[in-house]
């Protein structure tokens, strides 16, 4: 998160600074990844950068704080991430096609990957393994840093159903490692 | 995600509070695992608080490629917008210049105007005529030929209050083809008035120069004790409409009376001696027509 420089890095991004444009991107590119990585794990590289473009193209006429800064840019991402999870459906390319996101990211043992080093992308694996839209919702809040009513706005559901889905899913990832026989 | 359209198959069926808002006992923790700054949770929780911190982690060098590119679409943005912005700053200068009065005088210093501008001119001249009839800008003759003939109000009665006379306007038009050439470079209409009869009038020549000739030596009540109005009887009405309508307009009789007659000496009413056309007698200051415009009046002032 930017902090308390944010608004002054967003009024000089959309005056043209380049360097405040770069320390928004670099601050929110990695968390995009990251969500991308388990809602769109085919293309997550190419959907951020699809999102950077609709970022860019919108900046001048943003307003907000830095939450509805972070919402928006997650809003954008999941809806090219939809739009791309649709193109591909219309335009199979890859035998992949049947295979479910969640179920995309297989490491050998992600359980195991995820105890030995609990790296970024081990948790990302085991994420990625919920349930899509338990995964969704824990990114979003731990990921991107937004609150219950933002991820309730971005996903079109009430807070309390996202509360539900955050806490289902969370008690999911302690089963699962539990099973593993992580403990720490 | 119903509504989207996408999988909604591990959200709760009812987002009603009565159903989902409440999360079951022990969730507390749950929320503390989610909070920015997670706190203490319970051993059971502690590994799932391990990957959601890596899932904070600092970004990967991998995370940050990529940038490059977003950059490039940054600048082409700010270039856009810049381009936008310097075509926006550009654009209304024109529009104002076209408008405003810079540009007027630019016009008149140097440019022959359209047939539009031409006739936007004419307009306000003659609107101008009906204003600065009131004000004493015209000479004594022409004044009271406005007055009388054209039904203008007495000056001192309209300088008060009174809006333009409408009736000015209706006569006064534009100005007759052959009688009234192009704006000048200053932007005055040069007159050239041809032999014979008015084209426009159907007056003769010589008819309208002993009007013009009544009118430059006319004497009016206050001066000299003499008097006499033209445009006192219906037929001298006529006569002198017919005159203005040769002229084009009632501002542009001096002048063309003037290049009639070969004289440019009018009297010139006491009460508009504070536009400083002197006494009982003075020159037309211009030669072509009232300008019109501020910088007309300007002009008046000044002569």
């Amino acid at each position: 998160m930017v902090g308390e420089d944010f608004a002054g890095l967003l009024a000089a991004a959309q005056g043209g600074s380049e360097a405040a444009f770069s320390v928004l991107w670099r601050d929110g590119n990695p968390a995009l990844l990251r969500y991308l990585r388990v809602i769109a794990p085919e293309a997550a590289e190419d959907t951020a950068a699809e999102t950077w473009v609709q970022v860019v193209r919108g900046l001048p006429r943003f307003s907000g704080d830095e939450a509805a800064w972070r919402a928006w840019l997650f809003t954008i991402a999941r809806r090219r991430a939809l739009d791309q999870a649709r193109l591909r459906r219309r335009h199979p390319a890859e035998p992949l096609e049947g295979i479910q996101p969640a179920e995309v990211p297989r490491a050998y043992d992600a359980e195991q990957q995820a105890m030995e080093n609990l790296a970024t992308e081990a948790a990302i694996t085991l994420v990625s393994r919920l349930p899509r839209q338990q995964a969704e919702v824990i990114l979003l809040r731990v990921v991107a840093g937004l609150d219950t009513e933002a991820v309730a706005g971005l996903l079109g559901r009430s807070p309390g159903a996202v509360r539900v889905a955050a806490h289902r899913g969370l008690r999911k990832l302690a089963t699962m490692l539990a099973e593993a026989g992580v403990t720490l | 995600m119903r509504r989207r359209g996408a999988p909604d198959d591990d959200m709760p069926e009812s987002s009603s509070p009565a159903h989902g808002d409440i999360p079951p006992d022990g969730d507390g923790d749950l929320e503390v695992l989610l909070a920015r700054e997670p706190g203490e949770v319970t051993a059971g929780l502690r590994p799932v608080a391990e990957v959601l911190s890596a899932l904070r982690a600092a970004p990967a060098p991998g995370e940050l490629t990529g940038e490059d590119l977003a950059m490039a679409g940054f600048r082409e943005m700010a270039g856009r917008a810049r381009r936008r912005a310097r075509a926006a700053a550009d654009a209304p200068r024109h529009t104002v210049a076209f408008r405003g009065p810079r540009h007027r005088r630019r016009r008149r210093s140097g440019l022959v105007p359209g047939p539009r501008l031409a006739a936007a001119a004419a307009l306000a001249v003659v609107a101008l005529g009906g204003v600065a009839a009131y004000t004493g800008s015209l000479p004594t003759p022409i004044q009271r030929l406005a007055h009388e003939v054209i039904a203008a109000p007495p000056a001192h009665h309209v300088a008060r209050h009174h809006p333009p006379p409408r009736p000015l306007a209706r006569e006064a038009t534009a100005p007759a083809p052959g009688h009234a050439g192009p704006a000048a470079p200053d932007g005055r209409v040069r007159h050239s008035v041809s032999a014979g009869s008015s084209a426009s009038s159907g007056t003769p020549r010589s008819e309208l120069a002993g009007l013009c000739r009544a009118l430059q030596h006319a004497r009016w009540p206050g001066q000299n004790g003499q008097n006499g109005q033209p445009g006192q009887n219906g037929q001298d009405r006529d006569a002198y409409r017919a005159l203005v309508k040769a002229a084009g307009d009632i501002w542009r009789v001096p002048a063309y009376c003037s290049a009639l007659t070969g004289q440019n000496t009018w009297p010139w009413d006491r009460r508009t001696q504070q536009h400083g056309h002197g006494g009982s007698g003075g020159q037309w200051p211009f030669p072509g027509g009232y300008p019109g415009g501020r910088g007309g009046q300007r002009a008046a002032s000044r002569s």
